[in-house]
């Protein structure tokens, strides 16, 4: 009886082993330890992949566990391993919840102790900032990302020259304006006889039809498709015309039958696919998009980057960069806190940095790394030439009173999500009655938070949303 | 709770056998091998079903974004505001439609199979029955997955040879058009979980006495009479207990509405196991809080619904059993 006892309790314990249980701890030899890390980057995937190869062969002793989540549920899946004691060592920051509350609640670690300040000063010197990614003088992360446009237009060069859309020299022309989109979305779908479209997008995730909202944002409405303008401290969907002329610009393509008929059945990944295959012929969409098309259509390479266009008839704001800003950090529930930190500081490293570009996957933060000749691709030097261009610097007043990041809205349905669904589904009718519903509600529930935060004894004020003297041309200086 | 309530309760739900605790007490000992069996189930149920349901209430009375403990506390506001929430309200419609729609047609067909499939002279019955089960075992996200790739490519080239036929004007966008986005998610819904009702009805099928189809057959009676007058009265207890899982499984539509169409466009499609996610789980990249506590509230606010229902059905059904009682 108690050989048997034992021979279960080695077979149980053997398969603990073998199930992972006990991981991220020293291996047999007490050496080599296992770091577990997180992102949600699956075009990027194949660059941090080669960072790991070439960061174990310098580091033999640590083994990177990378898990790529869904980018839609990563706050909760990092929320969830946080409350089970399983968080990775090293993650990327999510958007939610706000960084400040991710310190409060004691998920990162302080990085002081290496982040010493000769580290710190390779860095520009607008990459920390106090309420971004430093709190009370301690360190937590480090923006990777360099100032640029997060959303460009894509042009399948190949459609616009068989619909005729072409200069004196041959080349595809480049939609600059609203009105660009529309005529030559239209010329496209009716070259091809209704077979090969306009223009595209895939909305079945129920995120992307604010991206194509975002035509507003070189136009005249610095807030986007966040809808919240700083020069007036609130939201402003009905107050700025340019949100409903947007609409109607892209109703008026739809009612042209330029747009693809599936959009809001397909998700962004087939859309994508649906680009490159020649299906239509404008897509708006990141610079994740061009590493995308290397790994799925690696012969794509029929297709032009251009800034989103505006409502015409010259660009009147641009899109914003602040200082600060996040990118990975380390778990405050690491046990290994000095692999980690080397895992951490390799992703943040210039040279890092430099493969990074050079693959294609964007800008970072060093502006040595972001040199035009670095890029493989004559999409990729498009997309770094409108990063030169398409930016300015913007306030950041939740920086001077981080207390105003204690202010939490809650969601109000429908938001805008809802509403452009709506509006392209033909459901909705009053389209500037929905804008102003919305922006009446969005600016009673900003002012309810308000309320509700003062009355937590936090110290607000209502004029700290408002930034009368941002010139939206300019780069904003306080 | 007092024992004269007890009693009434039992009543109206129909109860016949009298209440008395030592009798219990004695079968439990008598057939204590059966509640043993039955203890790590119902500790599962209890930890994972009940314990997550009671300790929800609580929740209901803040504003909590899911993030370390609740401490704003806002007491019954999310109930009134539940209440008077129009998207609630439609969401609501939307899932009794999808229930009230799904349960006729697949009990109906179901039933149907399940005849053909109970017949002896047909062979290959068993591959039949594991190609109409099939379905059941796969993942509902999976098949939303798969059925949304094909609707927005294959079911795209029908809806242009529509167009090219000149039956439609211009191409339909199955699951974006809000006119289709429900009737999709109820025709997969109904292919979905047909394959349970089947085996239901089938085994339900194969426990009539056969020498009742006999003396049916002995009496002249054609088939539409065997089933008519012998069949369905021998389904009726069995049937009913069928359509009350059917509905309440229906009920709880979530995963292909939520993969299927999100439930849009425009909450066209949206039930109530979907509001209450949107709510619980905002996208991640829109920076307003999630609220787990309304969304708790949501949650209790439909299970109340629902269970006032249930209640409502039961007193019907018993009303209507002891008015056939005393007609008789």
């Amino acid at each position: 009886m108690g050989v048997s006892l034992l021979v279960v309790g080695a077979i149980l314990l053997s398969s603990c082993s073998f199930l992972g249980v006990g991981a991220n701890t020293a291996g047999s030899n007490g050496d080599t330890v296992a770091i577990e890390y997180w992102d949600w980057w699956v075009t990027q995937g194949p660059t941090i992949d080669k960072e790991i190869q070439l960061f174990e062969q310098v580091h033999p002793n640590i083994k990177i566990k990378k898990t790529t989540q869904v980018v839609d549920r990563y706050p909760e899946l990092l929320q969830l391993a946080i409350k089970g004691n399983t968080a990775p060592d090293v993650f990327l920051v999510p958007e939610k919840p706000t960084f400040i509350e991710q310190v409060k609640q004691g998920w990162l670690l302080p990085l002081n102790k290496w982040a010493t300040k000769d580290w710190q000063a390779q860095f520009p010197p607008y990459a920390f900032a106090e309420g971004s990614n430093v709190i009370d003088g301690k360190i937590y992360t480090v923006p990777y990302e360099g100032p640029g446009p997060w959303l460009q237009l894509y042009i399948n060069t190949k459609v616009f020259k068989d619909a005729g859309l072409v200069d004196a020299g041959g080349n595809a022309l480049i939609p600059k304006t609203w009105d660009d989109v529309r005529t030559f979305a239209a010329k496209v779908t009716k070259a091809s006889g209704g077979k090969v479209y306009g223009f595209g997008f895939g909305d079945k995730q129920k995120t992307i039809l604010p991206w194509q909202l975002m035509m507003v944002q070189n136009s005249g409405a610095p807030g986007g498709n966040s809808g919240l303008d700083a020069r007036e401290g609130k939201y402003t969907w009905a107050s700025n015309p340019v949100y409903l002329d947007w609409i109607q610009f892209f109703m008026g393509m739809k009612q042209d039958g330029s747009i693809i008929p599936n959009a809001m059945s397909m998700d962004d990944e087939m859309a994508r696919a649906a680009f490159a295959d020649g299906k239509f012929a404008m897509l708006i969409g990141g610079v994740w998009n061009q590493t995308g098309w290397a790994q799925t259509h690696p012969g794509f390479k029929d297709y032009a980057v251009a800034q989103l266009p505006y409502e015409g008839p010259e660009q009147a704001s641009y899109f914003y960069q602040s200082p600060g800003g996040t990118g990975w950090a380390i778990s405050s529930q690491t046990k290994h806190p000095e692999e980690a930190w080397l895992w951490f500081e390799w992703l943040n490293s210039k040279e890092a940095a430099v493969r990074w570009v050079k693959d294609g996957q964007g800008l970072r933060i060093y502006p040595e790394a972001n040199k035009l000749e670095y890029a493989t691709t004559p999409q990729f030097k498009q997309f770094m030439q409108i990063a030169q261009t398409d930016i300015r610097l913007g306030p950041a007043p939740n920086l001077e009173h981080p207390e105003m990041n204690e202010v939490k809205m809650r969601q109000t349905l429908p938001d805008i999500q809802n509403i452009l669904e709506g509006i392209y589904s033909g459901q909705i009718s009053d389209w500037k009655g929905a804008l102003q519903d919305l922006e009446a509600r969005q600016n009673a529930e900003l002012q309810q938070a308000i309320k509700e935060t003062q009355a937590r004894g936090i110290n607000v004020d209502p004029k700290w949303w408002v930034v009368p003297d941002w010139d939206i041309t300019k780069d904003y200086k306080k | 709770m007092s024992t004269q309530s007890v009693a009434t309760v039992r009543k109206v739900l129909g109860f016949s056998i009298p209440w008395n605790p030592q009798h219990l007490l004695k079968q439990i000992k008598k057939n204590y091998w059966s509640y043993l069996f039955l203890l790590p189930m119902a500790v599962l149920v209890g930890l994972f079903v009940i314990y997550p349901m009671v300790a929800s209430v609580h929740i209901t009375l803040y504003d909590w974004n899911g993030i370390g403990n609740p401490t704003r506390f806002v007491g019954l506001r999310h109930f009134f505001t539940v209440a008077r929430d129009g998207l609630f309200w439609n969401a609501v419609k939307h899932t009794f439609t999808y229930a009230l729609v799904l349960v006729p047609i697949q009990l109906t067909l179901a039933l149907a199979l399940a005849l053909v499939l109970n017949n002896p002279r047909l062979k290959g019955s068993t591959v039949y029955r594991a190609v109409f089960f099939s379905p059941v075992v796969t993942s509902a996200a999976l098949v939303g997955v798969v059925v949304s790739l094909l609707l927005s490519s294959s079911g795209m080239n029908l809806s242009m040879a529509l167009v090219d036929a000149g039956i439609i004007s211009s191409p339909i966008d199955w699951l974006g058009d809000p006119r289709f986005s429900l009737a999709a998610v109820i025709g997969v819904g109904i292919w979905h979980t047909l394959g349970y009702n089947l085996v239901y009805f089938l085994a339900a099928l194969q426990s009539i006495p056969k020498e009742l189809y006999e003396a049916a057959d002995l009496d002249g009676a054609n088939a539409w009479q065997q089933f008519t007058k012998v069949t369905v009265p021998m389904l009726r207890e069995v049937g009913a207990v069928i359509v009350f899982l059917a509905i309440l499984g229906s009920l709880q539509v979530f995963d292909l509405v939520l993969v299927m169409t999100g439930g849009g466009p425009y909450f066209s499609s949206e039930v109530v196991s979907t509001y209450i996610y949107h709510y619980a789980f905002t996208p991640a990249s829109i920076q307003v809080e999630s609220n787990v506590g309304y969304a708790s509230a949501a949650a209790l606010f439909m299970g109340l619904l629902v269970m006032g229902i249930t209640a409502m059905q039961l007193v019907a059904v018993k009303y209507a059993h002891e008015r056939r009682a005393e007609i008789k």
